[in-house]
């Protein structure tokens, strides 16, 4: 055994690996993917080009009264960051595509930021993770985040239902689902207006 | 403000009526009417007040009016800057207004960037033996998390642990990672420094949220040394559903191995003998929520050169899977080690009889949870889990000739128990292990992650 791993070719390894770790970054990928780059991964206005290629986008500010958020915080199940909302309504040639509610929030003792679009049938339809502050090792990776999409407001939004919780970023996945409730709480009563 | 507005043509209407109609009025009761002229007076009088008061309730609307517009304008930039303080990870601040915010700005402005970053965890452990073992109690481990970014590419983390409470009474206070992360891209980043062994689950996920039971397995703690950490680098990253970290660093030292176990090999990062290095790759499947399926092959010598010692090749392979789905949370990991060089270590060691260190090690376990609560509330952040955990260990699986193996050293556990946690960063967990072999024991767990 010792013999399939000589002390030299694993002492060149280490040192090899270490002198990588000064090398220059390559250039970032010009497609606005997510990627482990550090804390922000995408800016609002291009995660709403994203999410509405050739669209067009008007921004409203909603301010919910005492009453809306009182019910927008009942159907989350959970306390809303702020009343006031700001909705960003993607049409194409006059057809609704989608609305698109930032959300952020606190995980561990920092901050994410995500966007949520909700499609005309109030179902989730996409969720993109703009910022992570936290250390990377509680942002769950593979098609974690997919679990969301076509989620609308009922139970199976939750980690004891529908969403399948991941070890060791517990928070995140609980912050997230707690801010896809938000967002689809929110998007019913403005709806209902 | 607004009720007054309302209210000001209300008033100025009933002042009218009164004018208008409290001559024909007092005519009508029968009354001597004034002279004409001086009625003339009266009305035109009157009618010239109305016109001022009327000109006047203009003006105030106008004025009115121009305050709600420039209150409504304020409203509005509160509303904006409110949207930039609330996102302002992802809010360009600098340029022309696009969707409302700056289109021409690339720099991204964020308060918390670079930064740093303060967590931790920590568990106390209730321990109430069988027979004539003595009882225990023991704040095990208070842990701080601390990780500094410098800047998108460079990212320090570490986790400093402080065991059993006081170093007057045998505790510790210790590093057990302090590592610089290289970020590149999702698919391959760099780390070097004090590292985690990758391999299992209690190694890299070890706060007390993280697992079901009130301790540690065996075989997470003897085959695959838990909390195992040493010096060295390596790369990680996810790609196509797979994730994975391949690190090289510093070998075990043979010389702490025994009939028990590997765990007294660990040199812990601190001046630590690196004649021999090891090569530890772990390959895990993420790519389905709620799943994770994966091995880690550990391979190295342990030997470090000392006197007396051979290389002592030391391989560990494990395989685990968990799953985590509604109320279920269920883990499986199966380990088993090789030693080379055994009997000479033995001799090292002047270890006789079932003293041996063993040649091979092997251990498994499979446990179940379920979480009560979720049939009731899925809303929920509190949990009630009982739980069950079977496991099998023989760190003692062969030995070298004349060598003999201690049953103690080949057993079988049996856990059942109950993890609470009222809120999701705070465990309570009871359980009751019933050892084959070993002493049977009542722990109790207190943990808390932040």
């Amino acid at each position: 055994m010792s013999s399939d791993l000589p002390r030299l070719r694993l002492g060149a390894a280490l040192g090899a690996l270490l002198l990588a770790l000064g090398a220059p970054t390559p250039a970032a990928p010009s497609a606005p993917v997510p990627a482990v780059r550090g804390k922000v991964f995408l800016t609002m206005e291009e995660a709403l080009e994203l999410a509405f290629p050739g669209c067009e986008v008007e921004r409203d500010k909603q301010f919910l009264s005492k009453a809306e958020r009182a019910r927008a915080e009942e159907l989350a199940g959970c306390e809303l960051e702020s009343s006031i909302a700001y909705v960003y309504s993607a049409t194409r040639e006059g057809k609704p595509i989608g609305t698109a509610y930032f959300d952020a929030h606190r995980v561990r003792t920092k901050r994410e930021t995500v966007m949520i679009v909700v499609a005309p049938d109030a179902t989730i339809q996409r969720l993109e993770i703009l910022a992570f502050a936290e250390p990377l090792d509680y942002l769950p990776g593979g098609g974690w985040y997919a679990q969301y999409l076509g989620k609308r407001l009922d139970d199976d939004l939750s980690l004891k239902r529908g969403i399948r919780g991941i070890t060791g970023a517990t928070l995140t996945a609980q912050a997230t689902t707690r801010a896809a409730r938000r967002v689809l709480a929110v998007h019913q009563v403005l709806g209902e207006r | 403000m607004t009720r007054s507005l309302l209210a000001r043509p209300a008033v100025g209407l009933v002042t009218t009526a009164s004018l208008l109609l409290g001559a024909p009025l007092a005519s009508a009761n029968g009354e001597e009417p004034p002279e004409e002229p001086k009625q003339d007076r009266t009305v035109l009088e009157r009618v010239e007040a109305l016109e001022q008061e009327n000109k006047e309730l203009k003006a105030g609307r106008a004025e009115d009016q121009a305050r709600i517009e420039q209150l409504e304008g304020q409203v509005d930039v509160l509303g904006d800057e409110f949207e930039q303080i609330s996102f302002r990870d992802i809010v360009p601040v600098i340029g022309d207004s696009y969707y409302g915010l700056g289109l021409g700005a690339s720099k991204v402005y964020s308060l918390d960037q670079p930064g740093i970053s303060i967590g931790g965890y920590g568990e106390m452990l209730y321990e109430n033996f069988n027979g004539s073992t003595t009882d225990e109690i023991d704040f095990l481990r208070a842990v701080v998390y601390v990780g500094y970014k410098f800047n998108d590419d460079w990212v320090f983390n570490s986790e400093i642990e402080f065991e059993h409470a006081s170093t007057d009474k045998g505790g510790s206070a210790s590093v057990e990672f302090a590592t610089l992360d290289r970020l590149i891209n999702d698919a391959i980043n760099a780390r070097a420094g004090l590292l985690l062994n990758p391999m299992g689950f209690v190694n890299e996920l070890h706060e007390p949220t993280a697992y079901l039971t009130a301790t540690r397995s065996i075989t997470e703690t003897r085959i695959i040394p838990s909390t195992w950490r040493e010096n060295g680098a390596g790369v990680y990253g996810e790609a196509g559903g797979v994730s994975y970290r391949a690190y090289v660093m510093n070998g075990l030292d043979a010389m702490g191995f025994t009939a028990q176990g590997l765990r007294g090999g660990r040199q812990k990062g601190s001046q630590a003998l690196a004649d021999d290095f090891a090569l530890v790759v772990r390959g895990d499947w993420v790519g389905t929520p709620g799943l994770i399926v994966g091995g880690s092959v550990y391979m190295g010598d342990s030997g470090q050169g000392q006197m007396g010692l051979g290389a002592t090749g030391t391989s560990i392979y494990e395989v685990h899977a968990e799953y985590r789905a509604g109320g279920v949370w269920a883990r499986a990991l199966a380990a088993m080690a090789e030693l080379d060089d055994v009997a000479q270590l033995n001799a090292a060691l002047g270890n006789t009889g079932a003293q041996s260190v063993g040649e091979e090690l092997e251990g498994a376990y499979v446990e179940v949870g379920y979480d009560l609560l979720s049939l009731f509330d899925a809303d929920s952040e509190s949990s009630l889990s009982p739980y069950v955990r079977f496991e099998t260990f023989d760190t003692q699986a062969a030995v070298p000739a004349g060598f003999s193996s201690d049953p103690l050293n080949d057993d079988e556990i049996l856990t059942l128990g109950v993890n609470y946690q009222p809120i999701s960063q705070i465990a309570i967990k009871l359980d009751y292990q019933d050892w084959d072999r070993g002493t049977d024991r009542w722990s109790l767990q207190l943990g808390y992650v932040f």
